[in-house]
C-alpha cells in the first residue's frame, strides 16, 4: 500500500510572487506523487503546522526587510518566548526566500524564519535558498538549482512509487466543476458586517490630478456591534464591474451558460476554495471571485500553455513560463500592468478552450484590501479615506486599481460585506503625547487617533502638494487645532518656490520634538504611502536627536531611534 | 471576610496567599486553613505557600500534586497574580485540578492610583487562558468601602478607588492531561512516524493558546541572525557564467531607462516611482505597414519597437475597438 506522501507548502507573499512560487512547487510535487497543501502562513491552522512534516516555507521580503503582511501574525506567534525548544522537533523543513541583495536587509524574513525554526528543534532538509533579484536570472537563478537539491533529498527520503509525471502533462485540477448545481447563487454571510455606503465625496479639488474620496459606511442596525478601535482597518473584497465581466465571459466563451448554477466538488480532501463560495454561477464567479482585472503571474501562463491548441500560442505561453522568458514576461505583463482579460485577448485560440474544471487553477482570486478607518466616534460609522488609483502605462487603456475603482463608482445606498482587522499601531494612554506623521492618505488612521483623544497632546505633521488642492480634512483639522485637541504642522510641497515636506517641518520643530520625546515619553507614529517617505522621516527624527545632542554621533542618534522602535515608541504603518 | 470553599475528604489542597501585616487577614487565613484541614480529613492535606515565594520560584511546589489551589482568598485581595504565579500554580495542580482565585480588577480600562490593580476582568480572563487554564469562569461583584480602605492601608496609599474596582472570583480548571508529556523523537526516515505521533500525542499546554492573538512576550528577531546570514552574494555569483559582468537589473517599475537598455550611470541611485512612461502616439490601423507581419496579433507577439504596442489585437484593416468598461465612463459624477 502506498504510504501517504503529504507535503505542506506555506507562503508569505506581499505581491503574489511568493504565492505563485508555492503553487508552482505544488505542481512539481504532484508530478512526483506527493499531495501538497498550499496556504498562506497567516491562514493556516497553526496546529496543522506543528504536526506536519515535511513543510516548505516560501517567504518574500517587503519594505525595509520586513516579512509580508500575510505572515506577520504567524511570525509573531513563532517568536513567542513560551514556545518550548522542542516544539518543532518532529518537523523537517525547507525555506526559500525571495529578496534583492541591493537592499541592506537582504532576505531577512526568510533568514530569520530559518533560524527560528531550527531554534525550535526543526530539521532542515536542504540549505536555505536566497532568491535574488540582482542575479542575472532574477529569483529563478537561485530557485531552480535549489528546487533540484530539494527534490533530490525529498525523493531519497520518500522514493517515487512510480515514474514522475512528465512536465508537459497538465496536473489534475483541484476541483470538478460541472453544471447542474441545485442551489441559488447567493452571498455568503460569515463573520462580516453588512455596510451600506452613505457618503462618497471627493476631498481633492476638482482640478487636482488625483481623485481622493471620503467614504462613510453605516453598519446595519441588526448586525452585532462591530469591535474595532482607533488605528484599525476595514477590510473589503472588491467586485468586478458588469461590463468587464461580460467582456471576459465572451472572451472565454462562457456567455451562453453564464447563469446556470454550478456544482463545484473538491477532488482531494483538504482542497478548499480561497474563501467560502455558495453553489454559484460563472457570472457570479467572474464578478466576485476571479480576479479577471488583476495582473497575472507566471503560473497563469504555465497553466494556459497546457491548453493552447495552436503551436504559436503554445510556444509563446511556454516561453513566458520558462526561466529564460521571465525578463520578457516582465516587459510584456508586469511592467505595463496587463490584466488577465487583456492577456486572454492576445491568445484568442486558447482563451475559449480553457476547461471549466481548471478555472480555479488558472485564474487568480480577488484579494481583500485593507483601509485604515478614519473615524472613531461611533462603531457603526466607518469612515475611509481612499485615493482612487488611476495611471497610464504603455497600454492604451488607462490602468485602474480594482478596489478603488469599485469604490469610486459605488452608488450611495449599496451594501457590501466588510470585516475589521487590527491595525499595527498601538496608542499609548491619553496622558502620553503622540507625534503623528501622516502625509497624504497616511492621515486616515490619525483622524481616528485624534478623535479618540480629544484634548490630549496630539501633534500632527501633514504633507501634501497644495493647500488648496489636496489638503484633506482641512476644516476638521483646523477646528481641532482651534479647540486645543491638535497641534498641526503642514508641508505643502508645491505651493512655494522650494519643495517642503514633512521631514523639513520635523527638523524645524527639533526643540519641541526633543522635549516631547525625551522628557514626556511621547510616542511617534508614521503612516502613509511609502517609497522613500518612512526613511526620510526616520532620518529627520535622527537629525532632531542630533540637533539637541551635539555630542552624540550620527550613529548614536540612529540607535536612539532604533531603540525607540524596539520599545514601541516609534511605530510605522506604511504601505509599499 | 474570608470566602469559604468546601474541600472534599482526601483532597490535596494548596493554599496560596500573602500572610502578614494585617491581623484580621492572618486571622481569617488561619480559620480558612483550619476548616480546610477538617474537610480533607486525615487522608488529605492542606499546604500553605506565600504568594511571593511562588512568584519568585523559591516555594518548592511538587508538580501535578494538588486537586485544588485556592489563591488569595482573604481580604484584602490586593494582589495582581503574575503569569509566573499562575503558571507555577498550574504546574502544581493535577490534571483536571481546580483553581479558585480572587483578585481585584478594574471596572473599565482606566488606571487607578493607589493599589497595584491594573487589569480589567477581561484581561484577567486572558491571562488565565494564556497561563494554560481552561473553562475559566470569572464573576465580579462590588467591593465594599471597608475592604477598599483596607486595601489602601495595606498598600500605604491614600487614593480611593470606589466604584472603579470590582472583586473578581475565578473558578478554572487545569486541562485533563499532563503538561510536558514527552515521547522519544527519532529523525530521518522515522520523521513521518514522529509527526504522526505528535498529532495523536496529548497536546502540550502551550498549544492551548495557539489560536489566540494575545500580546504575548516574543523573542527579539534581530538576535536570530548569525554572522554568515548578513553576508551578501558577491558580484561573480550573480553574473552570467560566460564572464559578462553582472549588470544592475532594472527595477520592476523602472523609470530611469535601464529597463529599456539605456546606458545608466551605475553609481547613480535608482529612484523607481509609480509613474511609468506614457505612450500616446496615435497609430493608423487601417493601413498598417508591418515588416514582421505580427502587428495585428497583440503585444505578446509584437516586436519591442512595434508602433501598435499597448493596443489590443485587431484584424488588419479593422478599426481597433476598446470593449468592456471602456465603452463608457464608469464613474458616477
Amino acid at each position: 500500500m502506498e504510504e501517504e506522501r503529504k507535503l505542506l507548502i506555506l507562503y508569505g507573499s506581499q505581491t503574489g510572487y511568493a504565492e505563485d512560487v508555492a503553487r508552482r512547487i505544488s505542481r512539481q510535487a504532484w508530478r512526483r506523487h506527493f499531495t501538497a497543501h498550499v496556504q498562506a502562513l497567516d491562514e493556516v491552522d497553526k496546529k496543522l503546522v506543528f504536526t506536519s512534516s515535511p513543510v516548505i516555507f516560501i517567504c518574500s521580503t517587503t519594505g525595509q526587510g520586513e516579512e509580508p503582511d500575510n505572515m506577520k501574525r504567524f511570525w509573531r506567534f513563532l517568536l513567542r518566548k513560551s514556545l518550548p525548544h522542542d516544539a518543532l522537533s518532529a518537523m523537517e523543513f525547507a525555506v526559500f526566500g525571495l529578496g534583492d541583495s541591493s537592499y541592506q536587509k537582504f532576505n531577512f524574513p526568510a533568514k530569520r524564519l530559518f533560524r527560528r525554526l531550527q531554534q525550535l528543534g526543526a530539521h532542515a532538509l536542504v540549505r536555505r535558498g536566497d532568491g535574488d533579484d540582482q542575479h542575472y536570472l532574477g529569483v529563478d537563478g537561485q530557485l531552480d538549482p535549489w528546487l533540484e537539491e530539494l527534490w533530490d533529498v525529498m525523493l531519497s527520503k520518500w522514493p517515487l512509487p512510480r515514474p514522475a509525471v512528465p512536465d508537459d502533462v497538465v496536473p489534475d485540477p483541484t476541483f470538478d466543476v460541472s453544471f447542474g448545481g441545485t442551489q441559488d447563487p447567493g452571498v455568503v454571510v460569515d463573520d462580516k458586517c453588512r455596510a451600506t455606503l452613505v457618503v462618497s465625496e471627493r476631498i481633492t479639488a476638482a482640478d487636482h490630478f488625483q481623485d481622493v474620496r471620503h467614504l462613510r459606511f453605516a453598519i446595519e442596525e441588526q448586525d452585532p456591534l462591530p469591535a474595532w478601535g482607533p488605528g484599525d482597518c476595514a477590510v473589503l473584497r472588491p467586485c468586478n464591474l458588469a461590463a468587464d465581466v461580460n467582456e471576459f465571459l465572451a472572451t472565454v466563451g462562457w456567455t451562453d451558460r453564464a447563469d446556470e448554477p454550478l456544482c463545484i466538488e473538491p477532488r482531494s480532501t483538504g482542497a478548499t476554495l480561497a474563501w467560502p463560495v455558495p453553489s454559484a454561477t460563472l457570472r457570479w464567479l467572474c464578478t466576485n471571485y476571479f480576479d479577471i482585472m488583476g495582473v497575472p503571474r507566471r503560473s497563469f501562463f504555465e497553466m494556459l500553455s497546457y491548453f493552447a491548441p495552436s503551436v504559436e500560442e503554445r510556444d509563446k505561453l511556454r516561453e513566458f513560463s520558462s526561466a529564460a522568458g521571465q525578463d520578457d514576461l516582465l516587459a510584456y505583463c508586469m511592467r505595463p500592468r496587463r490584466t488577465v482579460l487583456e492577456v486572454l485577448g492576445d491568445f484568442p485560440r486558447t482563451a475559449p478552450v480553457i476547461p471549466l474544471s481548471y478555472a480555479f487553477d488558472v485564474f487568480p482570486v480577488i484579494a481583500e484590501r485593507s483601509f485604515s478607518i478614519s473615524s472613531a466616534e461611533c462603531p457603526r460609522a466607518v469612515d475611509l479615506t481612499v485615493a482612487i488609483v488611476e495611471y497610464k502605462t504603455l497600454m492604451q487603456r488607462v490602468r485602474r486599481g480594482v478596489c478603488t475603482r469599485w469604490l469610486a463608482q459605488m452608488p450611495v445606498g449599496q451594501t457590501v460585506a466588510m470585516r475589521f482587522a487590527r491595525g499595527t499601531m498601538r496608542l499609548p494612554p491619553a496622558a502620553t503625547p503622540i507625534v503623528m506623521v501622516g502625509p497624504g492618505t497616511g492621515i486616515a488612521a490619525f483622524m481616528s487617533f485624534v478623535q479618540s483623544r480629544p484634548g490630549a497632546d496630539n501633534y500632527l505633521f501633514f504633507g501634501c502638494r497644495s493647500e488648496s488642492k489636496d489638503f484633506y480634512y482641512k476644516e476638521q483639522l483646523r477646528q481641532w487645532a482651534a479647540e486645543g485637541s491638535l497641534h498641526l504642522f503642514c508641508a505643502f510641497s508645491r505651493d512655494g518656490p522650494a519643495k517642503v515636506y514633512v521631514q523639513d517641518r520635523i527638523r524645524e520643530q527639533a526643540r519641541l520634538l526633543w522635549s516631547l520625546v525625551a522628557e514626556q515619553g511621547a510616542v511617534i507614529f508614521v503612516s502613509g504611502n511609502a517609497n522613500r517617505m518612512p526613511d526620510d522621516v526616520r532620518q529627520a527624527f535622527a537629525d532632531v536627536v542630533s540637533m539637541n545632542n551635539p555630542q552624540m554621533s550620527a550613529d548614536d542618534a540612529q540607535n536612539y531611534i532604533a531603540r525607540m522602535v524596539k520599545d514601541g515608541r516609534y511605530q510605522e504603518e506604511c504601505w509599499y | 471576610m474570608a470566602i469559604s470553599y468546601t474541600a472534599k475528604a482526601g483532597q490535596a489542597v494548596l493554599l496560596v496567599a500573602r500572610a502578614g501585616g494585617d491581623a484580621l487577614n492572618l486571622d481569617a487565613l488561619q480559620r480558612l486553613r483550619d476548616s480546610l484541614v477538617a474537610q480533607v480529613g486525615s487522608s488529605g492535606k492542606v499546604d500553605f505557600e506565600q504568594v511571593d515565594r511562588v512568584e519568585e520560584g523559591t516555594a518548592a511546589l511538587a508538580s501535578a500534586h494538588y486537586d485544588v489551589a485556592i489563591v488569595s482568598p482573604v481580604m484584602p485581595h490586593a494582589i495582581e497574580h503574575s503569569s509566573s504565579v499562575l503558571g507555577r500554580v498550574l504546574l502544581a495542580l493535577k490534571p483536571s485540578g481546580t483553581l479558585v482565585l480572587y483578585e481585584l480588577v478594574l471596572d473599565t480600562a482606566t488606571t487607578v492610583e493607589g493599589p497595584p490593580i491594573t487589569r480589567t476582568q477581561q484581561e484577567l480572563e486572558q491571562q488565565l487562558k494564556f497561563a494554560g487554564f481552561v473553562e475559566a469562569r470569572v464573576e465580579v461583584q462590588a467591593v465594599s468601602a471597608e475592604e477598599l480602605l483596607r486595601v489602601d492601608a495595606a498598600n500605604g496609599s491614600t487614593a480611593s478607588a470606589t466604584g472603579r474596582v470590582l472583586a473578581a472570583t475565578v473558578l478554572a480548571s487545569k486541562p485533563a492531561y499532563n503538561v510536558g508529556a514527552a515521547a522519544a523523537l527519532s529523525f530521518g526516515k522515522k520523521a513521518k512516524a514522529k509527526a504522526k505521533e505528535l498529532a495523536v500525542a496529548p497536546k502540550k499546554a502551550w498549544m492551548l493558546s495557539v489560536d489566540s492573538d494575545d500580546e504575548a512576550e516574543i523573542e527579539d528577531q534581530d538576535e536570530l541572525l548569525e554572522e554568515e546570514d548578513l553576508a551578501k552574494p558577491d558580484a561573480a555569483s550573480l553574473a552570467r557564467p560566460d564572464g559578462v559582468p553582472a549588470k544592475r537589473k532594472a527595477c520592476k517599475n523602472c523609470t530611469c531607462g535601464l529597463a529599456e537598455g539605456r546606458m545608466v550611470d551605475e553609481s547613480e541611485e535608482c529612484k523607481p516611482t509609480d509613474k511609468p512612461k506614457r505612450f500616446t502616439k496615435p497609430v493608423d490601423v487601417v493601413n498598417i505597414k508591418s515588416a514582421c507581419g505580427n502587428c495585428s496579433l497583440g503585444d505578446a507577439f509584437r516586436c519591442s519597437s512595434c508602433p501598435y504596442l499597448g493596443q489590443p489585437s485587431f484584424k488588419p484593416g479593422e478599426k481597433v475597438v476598446l470593449g468592456g468598461s471602456m465603452l463608457y465612463d464608469d464613474f458616477m459624477p
